[in-house]
Order: structure tokens, then sequence, then C-alpha cells
């Protein structure tokens, strides 16, 4: 009867896990088409499995964040906002600043115990930035015990860096007597440690860690994979948690940008909220300790985290979203100043030269540059961060139960994905704006400025409605197997016509730069294909 | 030789798959900590012997699915919770499983779980819909009609988009069941394929105000195909021309009784595609599509290209409005109902 007593624990029990659903249907929610079969399935099983039917993995990964903030984190934060669509938020403006404080009116999450579940189930790379004492070590810690190891086995498995730390400390060691008898160098067997097979690992303190060692660190990362003395060992795909107590410099040893680079997503450890003052009490008092309390029916096997993986691959982006996406990264990269060739009007080129953004972006390109969103980074993005950013979202909006992403997922994780990939370029004649100085100190709030100028743009332009490219984009993925030389001939007159239109009626703004370069690659594959149909023909 | 009895099949039954069944038990125990035994054990008595009244191959298979059901539905207290007034799924369980017995019995592994869900799918109108499902047992002649005519029953009681399935559903179906499931058990069959005409035509027609008390007794006394046939064409055909449209429904209702309206709702503009059983509606900034028709409606949130309200010819005293050209609608300032007008048609 263990599991009756369980029932009947008082609500304030850590142990206490929420009860499903954690996601309660919403009036606002039943937007799948409706199908007269789903008139006859439901909860109960109709195939006749002698099985009970297995709680859905979302609803899992809910209950988990749920516990976790409930009982385990003290994070008083909801700053991953959603709002029904009926019903908009209150808000208010306090004075000083003018800072506005709104309360979504959907449900709402706490990045800091959120964003870390979404790099669990997303095997991941996170950094944790944010002062000593905020929870970030403890917060991996949760992770690791959500994928089942134990206590004793997590603890052993951080490193935790330190100005002496060897490659040998953080991969493993030579057998000594394999060592003294080995003729060669295949011969040599090591002794890995432990951690390196794991499927959550925790770095803790990164950037004390020296600079040969995170090279060693780096190949694991990013590859995979480790090696000492020509002999390697795999890691299986894992979710990863590194700390700092500030990335900007503060540790022993700069991170080298190669492993920066790496990190996936960051997660901002903010400060405690003294008015939660009897929560602490309450542990200091009771001796709690979350990391020794989480419920077993929480825990997810290898199975269910590879399930996991694969649901969240599903989840659809659609075009209307895709779109957004792809007007907001064009902004960046872009920069007319920085090459005569249409190609190489990209940022690369003006760092290729030695050169910064903001020497050449302050001669005069014809453009409002406290508009254009390309005067305020330095940088593009990679397409590592765009793949992080659709992984992201995808698990955003699985978490949150639905099928497609939606662009407020997307709004949503912005920032926390490009926190350390662009770099910004405090020069920009944006940050002199009157109320935008504030983003040249929050990296948060201005990428979500950014993104949301961006949508902006998007809608003035119409760009929802009329996408210029659709037909084109929808015409070249039926393919150009059986199409005759008059139709490409009329595609490619097409092609040419609307890069006209372009030319006479717009200036080359970032994201026309993008579609005339796709117009260009759709008229070389037109042509090309039309040169090989005349060919065959003749 | 005497008869086993209900009590012996139960206790066979239990003892051949104890190993089997204790293992669910506790399968199902560790998915939902509530589980408690006493009322498993409680609801196994009520609810299975009524079941295995006689003895028939397919009862085993039958015991195990609603054995799956009592784990999946008194784990989620939803069963045996004591409540005054019974549950939806106990109204199934206890009074339909037993009254459904034969139709259960041909495909005993399948059809229980199917009735269950639909009945959950029901939500408000689900103990209705168990009750008058037990009603269709006599009639439907195999399993198969048996959840066509559950189909037909779920429309009646509320569910509009199930209107045009059911339809296509009930020309192949007996017309007794067809109208026992519509809620007219004692029409003669020959009514059926009339009524299936007339609600194909115009589904705002209300089935009490189809025939006449003469035409009622005609189909009762042997028709012929003639007559049937010129019902049917007459049931189907256009309303005849009026100016003066009566109002025939209204839609929708504010959330804080029970509708899906925050706001007094407006109509939008809608192509080709609308019609009036079916029309977009936006209410604050909530946009949603209305299905509608004389049994009930439904508002399901889309996410559409922006649209205009509908605005043609508006009255005075009104918000928005349609003049289609078989319905007019219109809404109000101050109201959180569509009200819907039609042609008016006569009784057969």
């Amino acid at each position: 009867m263990g599991e009756t007593v369980f029932w009947k624990r008082p609500a304030h029990d850590p142990r206490q896990v929420s009860a499903a659903p954690t996601l309660p249907a919403s009036p606002w929610s039943g937007q799948d088409e409706f199908d007269v079969s789903k008139l006859y399935s439901g909860p109960a099983s109709a195939e006749g499995s002698t099985e009970p039917p297995v709680a859905r993995l979302d609803e899992k990964f809910r209950q988990a964040y749920f516990w976790i903030v409930n009982h385990a984190i003290i994070t008083p934060y909801y700053d991953i906002e959603y709002n029904d669509t009926a019903r908009p938020p209150r808000s208010f403006t306090f004075g000083g600043a003018g800072t506005e404080l709104r309360l979504p009116s959907g449900m709402s999450y706490s990045s800091f115990v959120l964003l870390p579940l979404l790099n669990f189930a997303l095997r991941k790379r996170a950094l944790f930035i944010g002062g000593p004492g905020r929870g970030k070590t403890a917060s991996a810690i949760l992770m690791s015990l959500l994928a089942g190891y134990d206590l004793r086995t997590v603890r052993r498995g951080i490193q935790h860096g330190q100005p002496q730390m060897t490659v040998a400390d953080l991969l493993g060691n030579p057998l000594p007597k394999a060592l003294m008898e080995s003729n060669s160098s295949d011969d040599i067997k090591i002794a890995w440690r432990q951690w390196i097979t794991m499927r959550v690992k925790i770095v803790d303190e990164y950037n004390r860690i020296p600079t040969r060692t995170q090279s060693a660190l780096l190949t694991l990362l990013a590859d995979g994979y480790a090696e000492v003395l020509g002999q390697t060992v795999e890691s299986p795909e894992s979710a990863w948690f590194l700390t700092a107590n500030d990335d900007m410099g503060g540790g022993t040893y700069q991170v080298i940008e190669a492993l920066k680079d790496r990190i996936d997503i960051v997660i901002k450890a903010l400060n405690f909220n003294p008015r939660f003052l009897d929560d602490l009490l309450v542990r200091v008092e009771e001796g709690v300790k979350p990391e020794t309390l989480l419920p077993k029916e929480l825990i997810f096997t290898p199975e269910e985290l590879d399930s996991v993986h694969a649901q969240i691959l599903k989840v659809a982006i659609p075009r209307a979203v895709r779109r957004r996406l792809e007007f907001f990264a064009a902004q960046f990269d872009f920069c007319d100043l920085a090459a005569k060739e249409i190609e190489y009007k990209s940022k690369d080129t003006i760092h290729l030269a030695g050169k910064t953004l903001a020497q050449v972006c302050a001669e005069d390109c014809g453009r409002d540059k406290a508009k254009c969103i390309c005067s305020q980074t330095e940088n593009g993005l990679s397409v590592r961060s765009l793949m992080t950013l659709l992984a992201f979202s995808k698990g955003l909006a699985w978490f949150r139960g639905q099928r497609e992403v939606g662009l407020a997922d997307v709004i949503q994780i912005v920032p926390w994905i490009l926190h350390e990939k662009l770099a910004q370029n405090p020069g920009s004649p944006f940050f002199d704006a009157t109320g935008n100085g504030i983003y040249r100190v929050d990296r948060i709030a201005w990428i979500r400025r950014a993104f949301d100028l961006a949508c902006e743009e998007f809608v003035r332009l119409d760009l929802d409605r009329s996408d210029p490219l659709l037909e084109l984009d929808q015409a070249f993925e039926r393919g150009l197997e059986g199409v005759a030389a008059g139709e490409v001939r009329k595609r490619l007159s097409g092609i040419e016509t609307h890069l006209a239109g372009l030319a006479k009626g717009t200036k080359l703004y970032a994201h026309v730069h993008a579609d005339v370069l796709k117009l260009k690659y759709y008229h070389q594959r037109y042509s090309n294909y039309l040169r090989w149909l005349t060919t065959v023909r003749s | 030789m005497a008869d086993d009895g209900p009590e012996l099949r139960i206790r066979e039954w239990l003892t051949g798959r104890r190993v089997d069944l204790n293992g669910r038990f506790r399968a199902m125990a560790r998915a939902r900590p509530g589980l408690d035994p006493g009322k498993v054990l409680a609801l196994c008595r009520e609810l299975l012997p009524p079941l295995a009244v006689k003895p028939h191959p397919g009862l085993p298979e039958l015991l195990d699915a609603v054995f799956d059901l009592i784990l999946l539905h008194s784990g989620r207290g939803l069963i045996g919770i004591g409540s005054t007034e019974p549950t939806a799924l106990e109204i199934l369980l206890r009074h339909s499983f037993p009254a459904l017995l034969p139709r259960l019995l041909e495909r005993p592994r399948s059809l229980p779980a199917a009735l269950s869900n639909a009945t959950e799918n029901m939500a408000a109108t689900g103990a209705r819909f168990a009750k008058e499902l037990a009603l269709l047992a006599g009639v439907a002649e195999d399993a198969g009609q048996l959840e066509d005519a559950g189909g037909i029953l779920a429309w009646r009681l509320g569910e509009p988009r199930l209107r045009r399935w059911a339809l296509e559903k009930a020309s192949g179906l007996p017309g007794k069941l067809v109208l026992a499931a519509l809620g007219e058990p004692g029409w003669p069959e020959p009514a059926a394929p009339v009524v299936v005409a007339a609600l194909g035509a115009d589904a705002w027609r209300r089935l009490g105000e189809l025939f006449t008390p003469v035409t009622l007794e005609m189909l009762s006394g042997s028709p012929g195909v003639d007559v049937v046939d010129g019902l049917v064409r007459a049931a189907g055909s256009g309303a005849p021309p009026c100016d003066n449209w009566p109002l025939r429904g209204s839609v929708g209702d504010f959330t804080g009784f029970d509708g899906d309206f925050e706001f007094p709702p407006i109509l939008l503009e809608t192509g080709p595609e609308s019609n009036r059983h079916c029309f977009m509606t936006r209410h604050g900034p909530a946009e949603m599509l209305v299905h509608a028709d004389a049994f009930g409606w439904s508002c399901q949130p889309v996410v559409a290209p922006q649209r205009n309200a509908a605005c043609f010819g508006i009255p005075a005293g009104t918000t928005s409005a349609i003049d289609g050209k078989d319905y007019r609608a219109h809404t109000r300032a101050n109201s959180f109902r569509i009200r819907l007008h039609v042609p008016p048609r006569m009784p057969l």
C-alpha cells in the first residue's frame, strides 16, 4: 500500500508530482482539424493492449518542470511568457526607468528551469552563467538525476574546472603497467574517466580550465570522442551543462573561441528574491536537499530519452514561421559596404580584411542605420546557430504540447540561443536612440527587440501574405524532371522580370539581398537545365 | 445439468487469469498511484457479472477489456467515486454494456474501449449518449452498425461537425436504426430516407416539424416506392421563395454561461467554403470556425488570415451581418449570440 500513502501526502510534500494533465485543454488550443475518428479514440485502448496507457513523455517533462519549480529550485521568475490569443496581458509601468511589468495570460515558464530541461531533452550544450550560489550546478545535477543516475555517480562525474586541471584529469590516464609493457602506442590501455560515457555531462566553472585542457574538452564536446595517447573513446549522445561565474572574462583562463562557439544555449541564473526567505528557512530547519528527493516517477529511461528526442524532431515548423526566421536571420550577416560583388556582401568579408563593422558602417550606405538591424551586430548567424534555434523552437513547442512551432515559441527562444552568438556593435546609431541605451547591457532584451523589429518590418512589407518567392519555391520543389523547355524559359523570364522589379523598386536591403541571391540560384539551375535539355534534343 | 451462473463464470475467469490481472493492476497502480484496490474489487463485483449471464467464446476477452476499463477509469477517479448522480462512464458500464452485450461479444476487445472513448469525448452530453446508446442495442444488427449509429447519435446530441459523416452513414443503415439514433424510434421505417434527405438539404430543419400527422400515418401504412421517392425528392429540394425568413436558431453564448464567447461576437467575411452550417466569427481578438445546425453548435478556434467583419446591408442595431444564398445571420453589440435566419419550409 506504499502508493496509497504516497497519494495521501500533503500538498507541500517535496516529493509531490503535479497531477497530469499539467496543461489543461484550453478552449483556445483545439486548432487541429476535426476528424470523425476522434469520436471513438481516447484514453481507453481499443487495440487490446495489456499495458496501461503510457504517460505522454511531454507530460512527464512538464511534471518534472513543475516539480523542480515547486520543490527543488526557488526561481520565482516567469520570464518565458505566453499569452492567450484572446486575452492580452495586463501590464503596469513603474516610475524610474519606465519598467513594464506584464501579467501573462497564458501558461508561462521560468527560463532557469525550462531551458535546462529542453537542453536535456535535445542533448545540446548549455552554459549557465551567473554569480556564485545561484543554483547553476544544482540545476545541472537535477538534470543528471532525471537521466537516472544516482547522486553519488553524478557528483563523481562533475568536472570541476581549476587552473591545474590536466588533460589526464579530464579524460583519463594510461594504465602504468600497460604503459611500461607496451611496445607501441596501440597497446597502451587508458583508464578513461567514467563521466565520458554519461548521458548528462557537467563541467563546473569551465572558464577556470587551462587552455590546453579546454582543447581536449572541445574535441569531446564537439565531436563526441576523447583521445589520449592515440587511444580514443566514444561518448554517447549527451546533454552538456557547463557553468561559469562570469563568462565575460571572470574566469582564470580566456575561453577558446571554438569552445564558446559550440555552446548552444545560454541560461542566466538570476539572483535570489529575498521575499522568498521563508522557503530558505524551511530548507535550513528541515534539512531539505532537493537532489535527494527526486520522485522516481520523474526519472527517464534511456529509451524514453531517445523517444523524446525523436518526438521533438517530428514537431513541424510551418512555412509562415520559417519565413519570419528567414527574414530575421537575413538581417545580420548582410553589409552593403562589405564588398562590390553581391555574393560577398557579408560581414565575414570585413573581418577577413582585418576590419570591424563599426569602421565600415561609419560610411554612408544610403540606409537609416538606426532602423536597419544590420548595423547592430558585428557578425551574422552561423549555420550552427540556426540549426540550434530550429531544434530548441521545436523542443519548446513539444514541451507545451503543440504539434507545430508557433511564432511565440521562436520569439521566446531566440534570445537564449543568440545570447553568445551575436557580437554587438555598440557604436550602432540604434543604441544611441532614446531608450535604446539599455540594450547595450541587457542582451536578452536587445535580441528580443531585434526580433520584434524584424517582425514589424516583415508585417509592414506584407510578406505574410505576399511572399515574392513562394511560387518559384513551389515550382522548383516539384522538380525539374519532365519540365518542358518552353516552361523553363517562362520561369527564367519570370525570374528576370522579378529581379528587374526589385532593382527598380527597392534598395538592396538585407532581406532583398537574400531573395536576390536565391533568384540568381534558381536562374542558374534553370539555365543549366535548359542547356542540358537543348543539348540532348539536338 | 445445473447452469454455471455468472458468479461462477467470473470466478473461473478470475482464477485462470489471476497472475495477469494482478500484474495489470500493479502496472496501473504504478502509473496512477490513486488506484484503490478496494474500489476496483467492488467495481468488478458490480460490473462484471451482468456481462457473464451466459457462456460465450468471446466472454473472457470481454471481461479482460472491461477489467482494463475499470482499472483505467477508477485510477483516473471517473468511476466508483460515490457521487449522487452517476457519471457518464458509470452509466455506460453499469447500464449500457449489459444492454449491448451481444454487440460487445462480437468485438470484445475493441468495442468497449471505443464506446468508453466516445462517451468521454461527448463531454457534457456523455451521460445522455451512454443512456441512448443502450436504446440502439435492439436495433443495431452488428457492432459496425452500432458504431455508425453512435456517430449519428453523437451528431444529434450536439456535435454538428459529425453532420456530413453521419448523413453518409445513415444512407447505408437500416431505417429503424437511423430513426432511433435521431431520437424518433416510433416513426415508421420508410420515413428514414425522407429524414436523411431533409437534413441533407437543410440541417436547420427540426424533425418535429418535418411531417404532418397525415404524412406520418401514410408512411406507417406500407407506402409504395414511388410515394417515398416523391417525399425524398420534396424533402431534398430547395425552399420556396419567401422574403420573410424566420429566426431559426441562435448560436454561441457567453463563456460565463458555458459558451465560447468572451466578448460579443461579430461575423466575418467568408469565402465560398462557408454556408449556413459553417461560418467564421471573431470575439475579441480570437477567430473561430462555427459549426451549427438544429441539433447544436460548436466553436473551433482557428488561425486564419485576418478577415473583415461581414457587413452586408447591416440592419439597425446590428454589428455584422451575412446575407447568404440560403441563410442570413447577424450579431448585436449587446449579445453573445449569433442569430440565424433560414427560408421557411412547410411540413411534408
